[in-house]
């Protein structure tokens, strides 16, 4: 589209200004400088922009087009003229997707580009979950003079999405645990392969099971225990209060969605192992149960694994409707300040709501928890509720890793704040022999899973 | 989902206590190499005017406090003590030389010395925005703001200090056709005199309690001291109460007894000397109209800010500095500053008169608060031209130093400076506005001054050429005018012109 900008206008007043003063002063040689004006309004008649599709190109590459939420995506934009003349005064705007951060370099650029010529323009963004598509760049050529602009959209060849939603392929836990007796080891005697213990025969145990040594030197009969190999039973609890869903900065990926992100590939490896799997998510109340999380026993099998894809896709998009629809605390604490209740009937979520107005209730999580269940929990940590919550499973005799999205990398001296009250809280949790993985932004998932999940059974004797 | 900034939801009080990083002087409105070349044409064009007019230095004068304008309106927006301070100072300094130093010229140097150093402070203000945040965003505003609240700090500091100097006989003669006011203090009768101690005791009392309701005090003490206070303030309030309202009236009841009984004696002598004691009356009615104006001033600073008083805002100290300098100019040099302002205005403000009442402080410190409304109304201007679209925010830089530029180059013409000068100035002046303008837009439209742009250095030779194009031109035209001059007649010349000046017409309507 063709527009004309009136910049020149004050030049023509400036003529005027002297035309004006010279008949007051009859002195001709201010007229005689009304000239100079007159040249640079001549010149901005005579300039005129040139319309740029048929002799623009542009291309973009993203790379990488599949990633996981926080990860970089590098962009490139290559800008080519296959006009038949010079383009002095290009300026491009790529369509980055409005939720998405650019994290180093600039969508926005000026160029001039020479017959053939060809500029590239590389930024980068940072990935949040879900699939972002690019928007076409907004391209401006200008005259000369720059009193005439053209500008207009201009279809992108190349790549236009990428997506944050990477299935791992190597996940930790598939070689951890396997077939119905997983090779995940219990501290618990039975049949296995690996020696646990002996103890004096009882009737019906199984022949190849008597310690026929012990027979020989002790005329005694004694069965032999091996370390039992059993499926593991692990919940997964993810931190979705309105509290957790904060963020580096307006469009980092919020705790809230990385937890969500980081316990979904956590569940599916899990599942895959047939290990029993159950999920409880903080923050989202069930009002099925009347309990102020949701809650979804161990078990395994397809059904389970979509009815936890479902509950964690209601948390990440009951989250992010709470975010843009309510003005959330102004503290990290939870129980702090009243909130209200955000009902999300309309999304067709009839069975989850942002109980916003609840402080986390330990003992109720406690009770649904069978004693010799692993937890691992998914929490930015930007509060104490969470390391309570902790502190109270661990103190059921719980094996518990926490695996912790770090959105307080931003600057500034509240981020820094934050950031110590964080690190203390990470340092009450490994003091309580609860393994703590920080998941920094260019951490990636399998790596921190890898350390988050080798994990240990209960001691429980046989 | 939008994720929220979690900066902002520090809880702890700590953070928030601790704040967060100023910004930055800098704007960087055009983008550093359109900002340099036009710095430079700029700056070159108005110095070499001004030395065709025989007055570089002024040039260079002008320029220099228009860049200290800027800086100072730059450094006054920043939150922060010291910055509050010196942009505070240096805005003071910088707009009383923009204005002083041409008056003093005018009347001092003559010529066109005035001129230059004010259109000057225009083209520096100007080359100066492409790089400072001195206009738009709030600058100016904020600018307007120091200096409305220290003009208040100085009233409310005038309307503290005008009770405690004030000459209160001749106050008391000077307003008594209003305020019968000398029945309190020199009571013509015994019951009179009674009366008006007992009435001026009272009204002690009350200037007392109202200034003590007035003043935050115990805001300044944390909670635990507070409430001790708040007890001790108490007790004194109600020690006072007692003396001032109780014991005047029992002062009051012994020197009447003392007097019908016509015996004067012991403590009846004690009695007679207070309730007769005009010093003491005087006092006491100053207690008074003190604690009105500690009421009425600091009323005034809590209109400014809610948290003015008892806290300690940015903005705070360096209006105390302000105050305090003014306040010790009006006690070391005030009675020869009222002559000199009293003989500059004529005798129009009776300030001499006011002096005479009151300590010679009080005018100066009058003085001062008009003439800080005054930069207000000053500085009231820009946002004016900016709401008439004549500055707008994005490109008042380049446009100042167009006007400037242009101003001096008519200087030059008016004083028949040579007619090459005249048109390089307004070439000067186009070009350093076109460069200017367009990094603007450059920098509105593709934000980044770092990504390289051919298209900047391409317009800026365009616009070069044609200039150099346009000044042949009008070489040209002028050294035809000159030829035929002599044998057109004045009509034909007349119509001439008025030809080229329907021209630009036609091109600027069309």
């Amino acid at each position: 589209m063709f527009d004309r900008v009136s910049r020149w206008r004050i030049v023509g007043s400036v003529a005027l200004a002297l035309v004006a003063i010279g008949l007051w002063q009859t002195e001709p040689v201010f007229i005689v400088g009304a000239v100079i004006p007159v040249g640079f309004l001549v010149y901005d008649a005579l300039s005129s922009a040139v319309p740029l599709e048929e002799r623009l190109t542009i291309e973009r590459t993203i790379r990488p087009k599949e990633t996981y939420p926080g990860a970089v995506v590098h962009v490139e934009l290559t800008i080519t003229n296959h006009g038949a003349s010079t383009l002095p005064d290009v300026r491009i705007v790529d369509g980055v997707p409005e939720q998405i951060a650019v994290v180093d370099g600039s969508p926005r650029a000026g160029v001039g580009l020479g017959v053939g010529d060809m500029e590239t323009v590389s930024y980068s963004v940072r990935a949040r979950y879900g699939d972002f598509e690019f928007e076409s760049p907004r391209v401006r050529s200008t005259s000369l003079s720059a009193g005439s602009i053209y500008t207009t959209s201009l279809e992108a060849e190349g790549d236009a999405k990428f997506s944050a939603n990477l299935e791992i392929d190597e996940y930790p836990l598939a070689q951890q645990t396997t077939g119905s007796f997983g090779n995940v080891s219990a501290d618990r005697g039975g049949e296995g392969v690996e020696f646990y213990a002996t103890r004096d025969y009882q009737y019906g145990d199984p022949a190849n099971r008597i310690d026929w040594r012990h027979f020989a030197k002790r005329r005694k009969l004694t069965t032999v225990d091996y370390r039992q190999e059993e499926a593991a039973e692990v919940v997964v609890i993810v931190d979705a209060r309105p509290t957790a869903a904060v963020a580096a900065a307006e469009t980092a990926p919020t705790g809230v969605e990385l937890s969500v992100y980081g316990a979904a590939e956590a569940i599916d490896g899990l599942l895959g192992a047939r290990n029993r799997v159950g999920l409880i998510i903080l923050g989202m109340a069930d009002s099925r149960t009347d309990m102020d999380f949701q809650w979804i026993p161990p078990g395994n099998g397809p059904e389970l694994r979509s009815n936890m894809r479902e509950s964690l896709d209601r948390a990440v998009a009951t989250a992010s409707a709470g975010d843009s629809a309510t003005t959330l605390p102004k503290t990290n604490g939870g129980s702090e300040g009243a909130q209200e209740t955000h009902s999300t009937d309309d999304d067709g979520l009839e069975d989850a709501h942002i109980d916003r107005s609840q402080p986390l209730q330990p003992a109720a999580v406690v009770e649904r928890i069978s004693p010799q269940t692993q937890i691992v929990m998914f929490t930015p940590a930007i509060d104490d509720e969470p390391t309570d919550l902790v502190e109270k499973l661990g103190r059921a005799g719980h094996a518990i890793s926490v695996c912790s999205p770090d959105v307080t990398q931003g600057e500034g001296i509240g981020n820094s704040w934050n950031r110590i009250e964080r690190g203390l809280r990470f340092a009450r949790l490994q003091s309580m022999g609860v393994t703590v993985i920080d998941w920094g932004p260019d951490d990636s998932l399998p790596q921190v899973l890898e350390q988050a999940i080798p994990i240990q059974q209960p001691v429980r004797e046989s | 989902m939008s994720g929220r900034p979690i900066d902002t939801e520090g809880s702890s009080a700590i953070a928030k206590w601790l704040g967060t990083r100023g910004p930055s002087i800098f704007a960087n409105s055009v983008p550093g190499r359109n900002a340099v070349l036009a710095n430079l044409v700029g700056i070159s064009t108005f110095t070499a005017l001004g030395m065709s007019l025989g007055v570089v230095n002024y040039s260079i004068l002008g320029l220099a406090i228009g860049v200290g304008l800027a800086i100072a309106i730059a450094v006054i927006s920043l939150t922060h003590l010291i910055r509050a301070l010196v942009g505070g100072l240096l805005l003071l300094v910088a707009l009383g030389a923009a204005f002083g130093a041409p008056l003093l010229m005018q009347v001092t140097a003559g010529g066109y010395a005035a001129g230059v150093i004010g259109l000057g402070v225009l083209v520096g203000f100007g080359l100066a925005q492409f790089h400072l945040a001195a206009y738009g965003d709030g600058a100016i505003a904020e600018a307007m703001a120091w200096v409305a609240r220290v003009a208040i700090v100085i009233g409310a500091t005038m309307l503290v200090f005008l009770p405690v100097t004030a000459e209160m006989p001749k106050l008391i003669s000077m307003t008594g056709a209003v305020l019968p006011l000398e029945l309190l203090v020199t009571p013509p009768s015994m019951s009179a005199a009674v009366g008006g101690f007992i009435a001026i005791c009272w009204l002690a009392f009350a200037g007392i309690w109202i200034a003590s309701t007035a003043i935050p005090l115990s805001s300044m003490f944390a909670d635990e001291r507070r409430q001790r206070f708040d007890s001790f303030r108490s007790r004194v309030l109600t020690g006072a109460g007692i003396l001032l309202g109780g014991g005047s009236v029992v002062v009051g009841l012994v020197y009447g007894v003392s007097a019908e009984a016509n015996t004067i004696a012991g403590i009846a002598v004690v009695v007679t000397g207070l309730v007769e004691s005009s010093a003491l009356r005087i006092g006491l009615l100053r207690v008074f109209v003190g604690g009105i104006g500690i009421a009425i001033g600091v009323s005034a600073i809590r209109r400014v800010s809610a948290i003015a008083v008892g806290t300690r805002p940015a903005w705070l100290p360096s209006a105390l500095v302000v105050t305090a300098a003014v306040f010790g100019a009006g006690i070391f040099v005030g009675e020869p500053f009222i002559r000199t302002v009293e003989a500059f205005t004529g005798g129009v403000i009776p300030l001499t008169t006011v002096a005479s009442v009151f300590h010679p402080t009080v005018p100066v410190l009058g003085l001062a608060f008009i003439g800080f409304l005054g930069v207000m109304g000053l500085l009231a201007i820009f946002p004016i031209f900016t709401a008439l679209g004549i500055l707008p925010a994005r490109t008042a830089g380049p446009r100042l130093a167009l006007v400037g530029t242009i101003g001096a180059a008519v200087l030059v013409a008016h004083a028949s400076g040579p007619p090459v000068v005249v048109f390089a100035g307004i070439l000067g002046g186009i070009i350093t506005w076109d460069i200017g303008d367009y990094g603007a837009g450059l920098k509105a439209d593709i934000r980044e001054d770092s990504h390289r742009h051919r298209g900047a250095i391409v317009h800026a030779a365009s616009s070069f050429l044609v200039g150099v194009g346009a000044l042949v031109g009008a070489l040209a035209i002028n050294w035809l005018l000159a030829g035929a001059a002599n044998s057109l007649s004045g009509s034909l010349l007349s119509a001439i012109v008025s030809i080229v000046a329907l021209g630009i017409l036609v091109m600027l309507l069309r």
